[in-house]
């Protein structure tokens, strides 16, 4: 799966292009917690390219917004769609997100 | 194996198959040979009479087309007539090879006896010799019968069906082994469900066996969330100070860190980890100097280490190299028991926004004081000089108006902006109708081009359908793209807007032959407060919010806009919005 990622302004945009499921997953997880540290916790995860995500890739971003947890923060996500949505909602997963409508939005919640 | 002993069965099959073909075949060629020759004997025997007869009177005309007719009424391969030495006196098939005169006497010296497919019958005719009727009612065609092709049909099929039942056999054997591995996987410690899944085959053991991975990983996935929600309310449930604290602490997306005097980290919280690069443990008893790489820093923490103030310090450093460094805003605070207590925000976003900002103001304060000089110099001279003269007088009135209409424009950009980042614009959609708003469009720069000697050109469709959506907004969108092309074309140019639309989506090209733009520019073009880093650009006055308000408005219809350009040549930007989608609230 390819991972695109976006500067906008001092915040990085981290884009995967398709469903984030089995194999993908470890390498999505990898790749978001390497930004997260090099940008110090300035990522949002962009998924409006993403259908369709997995339990393991569900995983992947729990351990990910719990790693953020310790220092105060949890992963924000945007551009979801409704599949990823509905998927976040029956697994009772949506609230350990940061949920926003668009990119802009969430950069604009750094400042 | 289950494969290849499914294989070997289809094989033997298959030679069973051929073999019994064979056999038939066979006894069916046997069986046609001995009804030809039959046959065969028969013709002979029932032509000996006559042929004698016609003979006997020197008749051999008569023989000869008896022979034709046989021949070809009863598909003979050979009818003929030879005398004793074998020459040919009537052939039914070649009648071309027969002797024309016939002799008064031959001898006896031919073949007489009938071998295979040839039948001979002979014949007597007195004072002259004998005659050889031959006759060949024909080889068997070696056609396949029904039998024949019953048996090797039937012997395909089973074969195909073999094989097709190995197919699924085999499938379905490897599925299982390859949930066997697993499960033996499994056994041997390996909890990674995503090496535990086996490939998707179609088959029903290894899709099921998939399907309830996947139900476990939901289900543990489901238990993380619970413990976590257990944690939380147990720890909610037994606030001990001592324990919440750091748990506060951990809450919160600002850095905080304990020192001891010696300016060595006693604590810090999670923020202050990722902040400072590293881990809680690896930081514990770190000097805070060696966290820090810049030198302002270290001696503003210093001050704090001898003691010098207990005053609240506060400075800013950047941590990291180049576009991607951070900016740390630290509070240090000296603490009454010795050591201090520093807090680090993360502030990079808000420094990058403050530039943005700092350039606006300094973009909107220029572009405010051209239009309000011209205003109040205009004003001045017609105040001054109450007797001026009327064309004079109405010339200054009408830039007093241009210029006025020109600060509206700037602020209404301004505002619109500023409403789309608040998120408070609302759109106000309605029933657009297409073609009356290009016309109006059409009208209100046709002047503007012809006072730049542009040639500005409109294509548009006999018919433009109604579109939802709000009307002031896609003008103002419109118009800032279309103003920019006539902006940055230079005179004598061209600029041609072509609108069509099909059943979804309204598309409006707007071309030019003006400066165009590097690749660059063009990327950035649509950015906020963006201008061109040509010389020609800066010339030209702008705010840099025209293209960007553009964008929005556009987005906010759940359309998308682009450009394509050359420089020195050209541009060309596309907007496209769809005539009926649900309108988008401003982010």
């Amino acid at each position: 799966m390819e991972i695109r990622t976006q500067q906008h302004g001092a915040v990085k945009a981290i884009v995967p292009q398709g469903a984030i499921c089995q194999g993908d997953a470890a390498a999505f997880e990898n790749e978001v917690a390497r930004e997260l540290q090099s940008n110090m916790g300035r990522c949002v995860v962009d998924l409006s390219a993403t259908p369709f995500v997995d339990s393991q890739g569900l995983e992947a971003m729990l351990n990910l917004t719990e790693r953020l947890g310790d220092a105060g923060r949890l992963l924000k996500l945007c551009g979801v769609g409704d599949t990823v949505r509905e998927i976040l909602n029956v697994t009772d997963l949506a609230d350990q997100f940061e949920l926003y409508e668009d990119v802009g939005a969430a950069v604009r919640s750094f400042l | 194996m289950v494969g290849l002993a499914y294989v070997g069965v289809a094989a033997l099959v298959a030679g069973a198959t051929v073999g019994a073909w064979w056999s038939v075949h066979a006894h069916e060629t046997h069986v046609q040979r001995q009804a030809s020759a039959q046959r065969g004997d028969a013709i002979a025997a029932a032509l000996r009479d006559h042929v004698a007869a016609k003979a006997k009177a020197d008749d051999f005309g008569a023989v000869r087309a008896l022979l034709a007719d046989l021949a070809a009424s009863q598909s003979l391969s050979a009818a003929r007539v030879t005398l004793g030495d074998g020459t040919v006196v009537a052939d039914g098939r070649e009648a071309a090879s027969i002797i024309s005169k016939i002799p008064e006497r031959w001898p006896s010296t031919a073949n007489t006896i009938s071998d295979g497919p040839t039948r001979r019958a002979v014949l007597d005719v007195p004072g002259r010799g004998p005659l050889v009727i031959e006759i060949n009612a024909g080889e068997p065609t070696g056609a396949m019968t029904d039998l024949e092709f019953f048996i090797l049909a039937g012997g395909a099929a089973v074969v195909v069906a073999t094989l097709a039942i190995g197919l699924a056999a085999r499938r379905r054997t490897r599925s299982l082994a390859e949930v066997g591995d697993a499960l033996a996987a499994f056994a041997s410690g390996e909890t990674d469900l995503g090496a535990l899944h086996v490939r998707e085959t179609g088959a029903g053991s290894g899709d099921a066996w998939n399907r309830l991975l996947n139900e476990l990983a939901t289900l543990r996935i489901r238990r993380r969330v619970e413990d976590a929600s257990e944690r939380r309310t147990v720890a909610n449930a037994a606030p001990a100070t001592d324990d919440i604290v750091p748990r506060v602490a951990d809450a919160l997306w600002i850095g905080l860190i304990g020192l001891e005097s010696d300016l060595r980290i006693r604590y810090c919280n999670g923020a202050a980890g990722i902040f400072l690069g590293s881990t809680r443990d690896k930081l514990i008893g770190k000097a805070i100097s060696d966290c820090f790489s810049d030198p302002a820093a270290a001696a503003e923490l210093a001050k704090v280490g001898d003691g010098r103030t207990r005053a609240r310090q506060v400075f800013e450093t950047r941590v990291g190299e180049g576009d991607g460094a951070t900016v740390l805003r630290v509070s240090v605070r000296g603490l009454t028991t010795g050591g201090a207590m520093l807090a680090l925000e993360d502030v990079t976003q808000q420094r990058i926004a403050d530039r943005s900002r700092n350039a606006f103001v300094e973009q909107a304060t220029h572009e405010l004081r051209t239009p309000l000089t011209n205003i109040r110099l205009c004003m001045e001279e017609l105040l001054d000089a109450p007797d001026l003269e009327p064309a004079k007088r109405a010339q200054h009135l009408n830039v007093v108006n241009q210029e006025v209409r020109r600060l509206e424009r700037i602020v209404g950009d301004m505002l619109s902006i500023s409403e789309i980042e608040a998120g408070t614009l609302q759109l106000a959609p309605d029933d657009v109708r297409l073609a009356p708003m290009f016309e109006e469009i059409q009208t209100d720069f046709t002047t503007q081009a012809k006072t730049k000697n542009l040639r500005l050109t409109f294509a548009m469709p006999p018919k433009l359908p109604t579109m939802v959506g709000d009307r002031d907004k896609l003008t103002l969108a419109i118009t800032n793209v279309l103003g920019n092309a006539i902006k940055y074309t230079p005179e004598g140019g061209d600029v041609t807007v072509s609108v069509r639309a099909d059943d979804k989506e309204l598309i409006v090209q707007i071309a030019d032959t003006g400066i165009g733009m590097s690749p660059e520019d063009a990327a950035k073009v649509f950015e906020r407060f963006y201008r061109a880093k040509d010389p020609r650009v800066s010339k030209i006055t702008g705010t840099g919010l025209g293209l960007a308000l553009a964008r929005d408005v556009v987005k906010l219809h759940g359309g998308d806009i682009g450009v394509e350009s050359v420089k020195d040549k050209g541009s060309t930007f596309t907007i496209r919005v769809p005539l009926g989608a649900p309108l988008r609230h401003a982010a």
